[in-house]
């Protein structure tokens, strides 16, 4: 049984009017109320109706629901997974992909492939679960203008032979895969923002939903700002929103993050460093769940799981090719740390 | 964006005013339960302001899924007029993004320049965008008789084009400070693409601005680099508005070994990732390492990076020759053009040469 916190009513985001007449009337917190409905409520204090009902509302608002960790972690094992079809790469993730329900950023330097690993993804997203995949569609909301369909359609086309499709209608089938993915080309960070305000009533009209790619994140917080208090400020707002569809529709959220040079002074005053570091600050950096890093390194793509609070910290080999993203072709795997295992065993 | 411009009721734009709002930025800034408290609207109605106000910012109703199908059409390659390099390229330069060509002086940047300049006025069945082409000089002037000697060899290709007077449709603005170019690119340039059916913008180069200008020399690195951000996003509207093809001429920069062996990503020192960021692959010794200018800032905005390379070797019986002053006769020039990355292609080169009719591409085994 959940016990109703007392709150007083003037805490309550009501109008002066009411307030005060509440307040004659001898309320003063939300016990007081108690079970009363709108209309009797209307009829003592001598407000309209739907004054009334507001109030009513943010009382019924304010029960907390709890769910136990029991019930969490049936529903964290019931959460579909979005393979990147890189073996290497979904075992980093947790042996799977992509976790759906996390917010995932992924960051990497101009040319290292993150668009190609949204679009791969995009695809992945729709494959069907009898052969283990998700099933959903995936919006795309694309502030760089990377995205090119016809290389979506390749990695469709690629994707839709390895799940073993016939060959006759794959055209169609190709189709299908592009029509499922919603795409938005956002020209300032504004029209980001407005973007995601309108995005809960987007999900409402497309509920299948699974993945959110946003690609990139930073290039627009990365001009026009003199006021750096008012860019963090929006970009924590933006944050709160990425973790409540992705919590909310059960998606995964995928948010591409530009790199940035940071030059450190060393010891010796003319021994500076520069170091490359995910763009948009340290505060952004509490942003995602999942962060990995995307780098080159010997002539071979790697990508570094930096922060989680599941996986163990590792470094993996992709590779980029026309089919999308795959494990690379001389497979050296990188030996596992033996002291630790996966903490979702 | 000014709040009257917006269908809001008009007891819900009262209280706004009220608050002091005045643009629509202002109001978008807030989370809906700090607007609540600034406006004393109701719950609903902020909800309702927060979407009357998104949607005037940007409509989402209009992105149906099948749009995506439509903008498959959409992309547009204007080819480069060479069979080779367009394979390379996998049908040309692409529209509704931003290219850039880099490599040392005189490799053949303003050469493929001005090939582009022309193709783009070729009608689409022969791999041009029917369209007329902005060239934006900001190092040398526009070189004219080079263009219409290319003319010529043009109208030989294609008898069906010798009508066409191809100086008309090139237009071409030099700047010489970075003051000007930021008020061009920003203003002027809408105007003129939308007036003159411009589909092709050329900034020959980027960098000359950025590193000529005293003005710009004073800057320290962020300022330097959020002026970068703001040309790149106003490049990139243009492009995608107007589905034109963007592309941007950039300088190089040697690369100290010193700056490489200290860069480090993520805190795992080693490797060479910021090599590997900007410039291509150096598999070739005898090549000199050199990187695209204007840093990180440029390369995250750059969509498709191609890079123009020559090798020039001594031929070794004609030491004499070249001694005698006659130098080209004794060099033998290997160019060649290197995808170094762009989000439909995959990592290739093609090697080139100049020739009177512009710039032809050599099969793989030459």
């Amino acid at each position: 049984m959940l016990v109703p916190p007392l709150r007083p009513l003037a805490t309550l985001n009501l109008e002066p009017n009411i307030r005060s007449r509440l307040h004659n009337a001898g309320y003063r917190t939300t016990a007081d109320l108690g079970n009363v409905t709108a209309e009797a409520l209307a009829q003592e204090l001598g407000v309209p109706l739907h004054q009334a009902n507001s109030v009513v509302q943010q009382l019924n608002k304010d029960t907390v629901v709890s769910i136990s960790a029991l019930e969490a972690l049936a529903r964290e094992r019931r959460r579909l997974s979005i393979s990147t079809f890189s073996k290497a790469f979904d075992s980093m993730l947790g042996g799977s992909g992509v976790p759906t329900g996390r917010v995932t950023e992924i960051c990497g330097a101009p040319g290292m492939g993150k668009t190609q690993l949204g679009m791969q993804l995009c695809v992945n997203v729709q494959i069907p679960i009898s052969c283990g995949g998700a099933e959903g569609e995936a919006i795309y909301i694309d502030t760089e203008g990377s995205f090119v369909v016809e290389r979506v359609a390749e990695i469709a086309r690629a994707t839709y032979r390895s799940v073993g499709g016939s060959e006759e209608n794959e055209k169609e089938q190709v189709d299908e895969y592009l029509s499922r993915i919603h795409y938005f080309r956002i020209h300032g960070y504004l029209e980001q923002i407005a973007l995601i305000n309108q995005m809960d009533q987007f999900l409402k009209k497309h509920p299948n939903v699974k993945l959110m790619v946003i690609d990139s994140i930073a290039f627009h917080f990365r001009q026009n700002f003199t006021d750096m208090g008012l860019r963090t400020r929006l970009l924590n707002g933006m944050a709160q929103n990425f973790r409540r569809f992705a919590d909310m529709s059960d998606m995964a959220v995928v948010l591409m993050n530009q790199m940035t040079t940071r030059i450190t002074r060393g010891e010796q005053s003319n021994n500076n460093t520069a170091t490359l570091v995910p763009a948009l600050g340290d505060s952004w950096g509490h942003a995602s769940t999942n962060r990995i890093i995307l780098f080159w390194q010997r002539e071979l793509r790697h990508a570094m799981i930096v922060k989680s609070p599941n996986l163990q910290q590792r470094t993996i080999q992709y590779a980029v090719t026309g089919d999308g993203i795959r494990d690379p072709p001389t497979t050296n795997p990188t030996p596992n740390n033996p002291r630790k295992r996966p903490l979702d065993e | 964006m000014d709040l009257e411009q917006v269908d809001l009721p008009p007891r819900i734009y009262r209280a706004l005013k009220r608050a002091c709002f005045d643009t629509i930025d202002q109001v978008l800034h807030l989370s809906a339960t700090e607007l609540a408290t600034r406006t004393s609207l109701e719950q609903r109605d902020v909800q309702d302001t927060l979407t009357i106000l998104s949607e005037a910012v940007y409509s989402c109703v209009l992105c149906k899924s099948t749009a995506l199908l439509e903008r498959r059409q959409q992309y547009d390659r204007l080819s480069v007029g060479d069979p080779y390099i367009d394979a390379v390229l996998r049908g040309g330069v692409l529209t509704s993004s931003i290219t850039e060509v880099h490599g040392k002086s005189a490799v053949g940047k303003t050469q493929l320049m001005l090939q582009l300049c022309i193709m783009a006025q070729l009608p689409v069945e022969l791999g041009g965008l029917a369209s007329g082409a902005l060239y934006i000089a900001t190092e040398q002037t526009f070189p004219i008789n080079r263009f219409a000697q290319l003319e010529q060899h043009m109208k030989k290709r294609f008898p069906q084009l010798s009508n066409m007077n191809m100086s008309d449709n090139v237009h071409i603005v030099h700047i010489r400070d970075h003051e000007t170019q930021q008020h061009i690119l920003s203003y002027h340039l809408a105007t003129a693409m939308l007036t003159h059916n411009i589909r092709l913008v050329i900034v020959d180069s980027i960098a000359a601005n950025f590193r000529g200008d005293e003005d710009v020399a004073s800057w320290d690195a962020a300022a330097r680099a959020k002026a970068i951000f703001e040309l790149g996003a106003s490049l990139k509207k243009l492009a995608h508005e107007y589905n034109a093809a963007v592309v941007c001429v950039n300088q190089v920069t040697d690369i100290f070994n010193d700056t490489i062996s200290h860069a480090t990503v993520g805190g795992i020192q080693g490797g060479d990732p910021y090599l590997r960021v900007t410039a291509c692959v150096q598999k070739d010794p005898n090549e000199d390492a050199v990187t695209p200018t204007l840093g990180l800032a440029w390369s995250n905005i750059v969509n498709t990076r191609i890079k123009m390379s020559r090798r020039d070797t001594l031929v070794p019986e004609s030491d004499i020759v070249c001694a005698n002053g006659s130098e080209t006769a004794a060099c033998n020039i290997t160019r060649t053009l290197t995808v170094c990355f762009g989000p439909h292609l995959p990592l290739s080169n093609c090697k080139f040469e100049i020739t009177a009719s512009g710039i032809v591409g050599l099969s793989a085994d030459k």
